[in-house]
């Protein structure tokens, strides 16, 4: 049968549909039980085989939950045949669970089932007691009335087993049952049963939790042994001494009843600490064995019960009983109103029960290692990791490849410039004249440098010729000897030259060389060489100085000269002079670059763009200029020494690229 | 309130505006009040710009101040640098055209920073050699052979030994026309890029200036 | 101290601080260190002094004294500016930051524009014009060539990856791909000049200090020598 979960009607196995209410049921076919793994049916709400819960218990199954049992609705046509027996059977043998299992009596099953027909009348508030069978001795003894005690506010045992609920019976009944039997024929009552009534004047005790009450009213339930006997059902499921304490309820801690004979022999050892001591038989008892390690002594005449397993793993733990002995917050509303310590109303599928494995774990010495190792790396605080600036060693190899590039470019520059030290400078031979070869005058570059050397012959004296100098002490061994022969013809035709820089050492840079130039002639005279303007910014201050140069009380330059080793300084001075000379006179650009400017100066030097007149590119450049000149100057000793340079590192280039090409086919090899 | 004082005000008031005038006077040379506005503001720029200079030496001078004051590793070079730092301001502040002043100049800046400074800049030539050098064992492919015939080429005729200037007239052609397309497309480049960039701090999608 | 020992003694320490440099050569040294601070520090102190006379002196406050007001706008920016290097206050700062990019992108953008971008843009084109071809040995094919290298350049400035594509969009793809690859051949040349140029540029510096070396040593020898 399959219960609905909205109103509980029963419907037959394989509806969809609640037949009452039309709710969807559930589809599965079987549910497996989460303890021992075996499959039970749909409706089960404990496992079959172990007694484990198999819904959570915030849907309480139907057979907990105190409601009064829907009657099997919706039994209209049914879709599968009504022997569910034998649907049941078959399902089992389809899922290899034998039938011999479900015929096996358990004695469990059994006094579950006698426990679900007793609880056929449940009231609605309280718990009801189960109508007792009263046996037959005490049948003679007159009527008895058993009287149900409500047990609300009372702490409720949340990890009870089930086992202990279904034979959860009020244990007062037993000692008004004493009393009454008292009362009626107390000469006639046994030995053993007027031991167990309670001590005169003893407040009224609360309801124990069922489980503890069991063993009197499950007494009954079955035919009771001979008093002077025990039966073995009963010596197995003596009650432990070290019962948990909230299996205790406050009231149950009165004074103690005497404790018969046979009974104290199962008393366990002393109770842990924090557990109250509470003797055996007076309604608190708990029906389970004692915990394991307590060290229950053999009872006199009592085999200590053995307990199965998966009962054992349903004990419940010290601990977990410790905590409902706080008392926590008392509910005051809903279904729990008036109970204290109940679950928080979460599933308690997500809260997984306490189990103890069967094996506890033996924890290695190299695991408690690890965790502490874990522990103190979780304990260090957060740092930021820096990348650590690994100095590397330079090797022999690398230190052999710098001093043999270095020796070869000191011994071929220093002993090339060193010659006139020994030989006569006349006798030295020139070993390039790049711009006295017939073929010269085909050249690009040669052609730049004419028409710069025109543009510049063009220079009337008097003429503002602006010169910035863009660049600094670091290249002046290189520009210096590129300017002086352009700013010499500048002087030669009598320009009046302005200084302009972005950089402040240009000025200074400028004044030097111009001092030098101006003292080396006579013809030349200082006041060629007027004002000095230094704007810092970049294209910002070329800007400004172009400006500053068109504004009267200055000429406006008739040509630019830029000297520069960079090529941010050359654009700047290309763009902006176009930028501000647009839809004037715009005067000409010529530049003298470094060596390396040369590439970055070509767009702005090919006829087509028009916006460099023309350029001279670093030592060769210059000495270029000075021949064409006609007069030889510095640049011009130096090109035996640049020549000799550009060989010596060829060769370098050469040998590495041998070497390396060697080397790599030999790893290849490899 | 204060992203806005931070980051909007700063970016278009101060950033935005003043640059889109600078555009229009360069854009529209005809009118005489955008020209004038564009000069205006240019100078003013090219002033801050002198304070940027203030700005980024007093942080050099901090730096290296903290490493001296807290003796911390390399202080020694910090201390050098500051001395060299105050002797050479030292000039700037005298009277103009007295011998001490000509003196102090001549001497800190022929004597110690074109030394220097040519010197730092002639190392150069070894670090490039050495590169060259190794040039194959980095990108040993025929693209670095290629680029090593390229440079050698380039060297030998620049300065070309007698019977050589053939070789003259190849480092001519290699320069000026495939070497020259090369440098064309690079400056096209960087023009094409300088526009974009200039473009999204007009419009406030890159702000160099501002702290968010 | 006479001029002529002055030199000499100069000479010699600019001899001095050159040899302190090129000891990098042996490896990184405490020699080469403190040489490198001293440029730094003189180059900066010396620069201060220029920046703070030319700025400051000559243009902010000669303009003040001669009631031009308006450079109040500039200084005012100015010292905002200085107020960049307080960290708690840095933002402050902002509005000079602001001012100077806002300037300098303006007048880099128009540089670009109409200084770069117009006048190559048309110089490509030019390249086939009679004028242009008869600066090449080659002529109609060095212009060419200039041509199609300047637009294979740009075209090998690609960060994309390609997407393998089929049909006509597949031979357009690999088209492009291959005049990339051409591109970068021309970017080749470009670079291989360049990298000439500076160790030409590097080699001149070096053969100055060369022969600086050697003229301080000849001064000297022949100074001690020659009496």
């Amino acid at each position: 049968m399959i219960y609905c979960p909205k109103c509980g009607t029963a419907n037959r196995r394989g509806s969809r549909f609640c037949n009452e209410c039309g709710a969807p049921l559930p589809m599965r076919t079987a549910l497996r039980c989460p303890m021992c793994g075996a499959t039970n049916p749909i409706g089960n709400a404990y496992c079959d085989k172990c007694g484990a819960r198999l819904i959570p218990m915030t849907v309480p199954p139907f057979e907990e939950s105190g409601r009064e049992q829907a009657p099997i609705k919706g039994l209209s046509l049914p879709t599968i045949p009504l022997e569910e027996k034998q649907e049941q059977q078959v399902e089992d043998v389809a899922e290899g669970v034998g039938t011999e299992e479900r015929e096996t009596e358990d004695w469990l099953t059994q006094l579950r089932a006698s426990t679900m027909e007793e609880a056929e009348e449940p009231e609605t508030t309280t718990e009801p007691i189960e109508p007792v069978e009263i046996p037959d001795w005490l049948r003679d003894l007159g009527p008895v009335s058993v009287k149900t005690q409500a047990t609300p506010g009372e702490e409720q045992p949340t990890t009870k087993a089930p086992l202990e609920e279904a034979l959860a019976v009020p244990s007062p009944a037993v000692g008004e049952i004493t009393e009454r039997l008292q009362e009626l024929v107390p000469a006639e009552v046994p030995d053993w049963l007027r031991e167990m009534a309670p001590p005169e004047g003893a407040p009224p005790q609360a309801a124990p939790p069922a489980a503890e009450a069991a063993p009197e009213e499950a007494i009954p339930a079955t035919p009771a042994p001979a008093p002077a006997e025990v039966p073995d059902w009963l010596r197995e499921m003596a009650p432990p001494e070290g019962a948990p304490p909230q299996a205790a309820p406050p009231a149950a801690k009165a004074a103690p009843t005497e404790v018969p004979e046979w009974l104290s022999g199962l008393e366990a050892e002393p109770a842990p600490p924090s557990a109250p001591t509470t003797p055996a038989f007076e309604g608190v008892t708990p029906l389970l064995p004692p915990e394991p390690g307590t060290g229950v002594a053999e009872a006199e005449g009592l085999a200590r019960a053995e307990i199965p397993g998966w009962l054992e793993v349903l004990r419940p733990r010290p601990e977990a009983t410790e905590a409902p002995a706080e008392e926590g917050p008392l509910e005051t509303e809903g279904l729990l109103e008036g109970l204290r310590g109940v679950i928080p109303p979460t599933l308690a599928i997500e809260v997984p029960a306490v189990r103890e494995s069967a094996l506890s774990p033996e924890i290695s010495e190299v695991s408690v290692a690890r965790a502490q190792l874990l522990q103190s790396l979780l304990a260090r605080p957060v740092e930021t990791p820096r990348p650590t600036a690994r100095k590397r060693g330079i090797s022999m190899g690398e230190r052999a490849q710098r001093w043999l590039v270095a020796a070869v470019l000191v011994i071929a520059v220093g002993g090339m410039l060193m010659a006139p030290l020994i030989i006569p400078r006349e006798d030295i031979p020139t070993l390039t004249k790049p711009a006295e070869a017939p073929e010269a005058g085909r050249r690009i570059e040669f052609q730049r440098l004419k028409r710069m050397h025109d543009v510049i012959q063009d220079v009337h004296a008097g003429d503002a010729v602006l010169v910035a100098f863009e660049y600094g002490p670091a290249e002046a061994e290189e520009l210096n000897l590129v300017a002086e022969p352009i700013l010499r013809h500048l002087l030669d035709q009598g320009a009046h030259i302005s200084v302009v820089s972005t950089r402040p050492e240009g000025k200074t840079v400028a004044a030097r060389l111009l001092s030098g130039i101006i003292a080396s002639e006579e013809r030349y005279t200082e006041t060629q060489y007027a004002r000095s303007d230094y704007r810092p910014g970049g294209a910002t201050g070329v800007s400004q100085l172009l400006t500053n140069a068109s504004t009267p009380p200055h000429t406006p330059p008739e040509l630019i000269l830029v000297l520069t080793a960079q090529p941010g300084p050359l654009r700047w001075w290309v763009e902006q002079s176009r930028l501000q000379a647009r839809g004037e006179g715009a005067p000409a650009i010529v530049a003298g670059l470094s060596a390396a400017l040369e590439p970055a100066a070509s767009p702005y030097l090919d006829v087509s763009a028009g916006q460099l007149e023309g350029a001279i590119n670093g030592l060769g450049g210059a000495a270029a200029y000075e021949m064409h000149r006609g007069s030889a100057g510095r640049a011009t000793q130096r090109l035996n020494a640049l020549a000799v340079g550009h060989i010596a590192i060829v060769g370098l280039m050469t040998l590495g690229a041998v070497l390396y090409a060697l080397g790599g086919s030999r790893r290849r090899k490899k | 309130m204060s992203s806005l004082v931070k980051r909007w005000i700063p970016v278009l008031l101060f950033g935005t505006l003043p640059g889109l005038v600078v555009l229009a006077g360069y854009l529209i040379p005809t009118s005489q009040t955008l020209t004038y506005f564009r000069d205006c503001l240019v100078e003013w720029a090219v002033i801050v710009a002198g304070f940027a200079f203030f700005l980024g030496m007093f942080n050099v001078l901090r730096i290296h101040g903290g490493r001296v004051a807290h003796l911390r590793k390399g202080w020694l070079c910090s201390l050098v640098l500051l001395l060299a730092a105050l002797a050479a301001w030292v000039p700037s502040v005298l009277p103009a055209s007295t011998t001490i002043q000509k003196t102090l100049d001549h001497v800190t800046f022929d004597y110690v920073i074109s030394p220097l400074g040519a010197s730092l800049a002639a190392l150069l030539v070894f670090t490039l050699a050495l590169a060259a050098f190794r040039l194959l064992r980095a990108r040993g492919s025929a693209r670095g052979v290629f680029f090593l015939l390229v440079v050698a080429v380039t060297l030998l005729g620049s300065t070309p030994l007698a019977n050589l200037e053939w070789l003259a007239d190849i480092r001519d052609w290699v320069v000026n026309v495939p070497g020259m397309a090369g440098m064309r497309g690079l400056l096209l480049g960087v023009a094409l890029g300088t526009v974009i960039t200039a473009l999204r701090v007009f419009v406030a999608s890159e702000r160099p200036h501002s702290e968010l | 101290m006479t001029p002529e020992i002055l030199e000499t003694a100069g000479l010699v320490l600019g001899a001095v601080l050159t040899l302190m440099i090129f000891s990098y050569l042996l490896g990184d040294n405490l020699l080469y260190r403190l040489a490198l601070h001293l440029f730094i520090g003189a180059l900066m102190g010396y620069s201060f002094g220029i920046v703070l006379r030319e700025i400051f002196i000559l243009k902010v406050l000669a303009q003040l004294v001669g009631k031009e007001y308006i450079m109040v706008a500039p200084l005012t920016l100015g010292i905002l500016l200085l107020i960049k290097g307080l960290p708690r206050h840095a933002y402050i700062g902002n509005f000079s930051v602001a001012y100077l990019v806002g300037v300098g992108t303006a007048v880099a953008l128009s540089g670009a524009l109409l200084g770069t971008l117009v006048p190559q843009i048309g110089a490509t084109g030019r390249a086939l014009s009679p004028a242009s071809l008869a600066s090449f040995r080659a002529g109609p094919l060095d212009g060419l060539l200039i041509v199609v290298g300047t637009i294979c350049t740009l075209m090998a400035f690609n960060f994309t990856v390609p997407r393998k594509q089929r049909g006509l969009t597949g031979v357009w793809t690999r088209g492009v791909r291959a005049l990339a690859w051409v591109g970068r051949v021309f970017l080749t040349f470009a670079f291989g000049v360049a990298f000439a140029g500076a160790l030409t540029a590097s080699l001149s510096i070096f053969i100055g200090r060369i022969q600086h070396l050697i003229d301080i040593f000849t001064n000297i020898y022949f100074r001690v020598i020659g009496g």
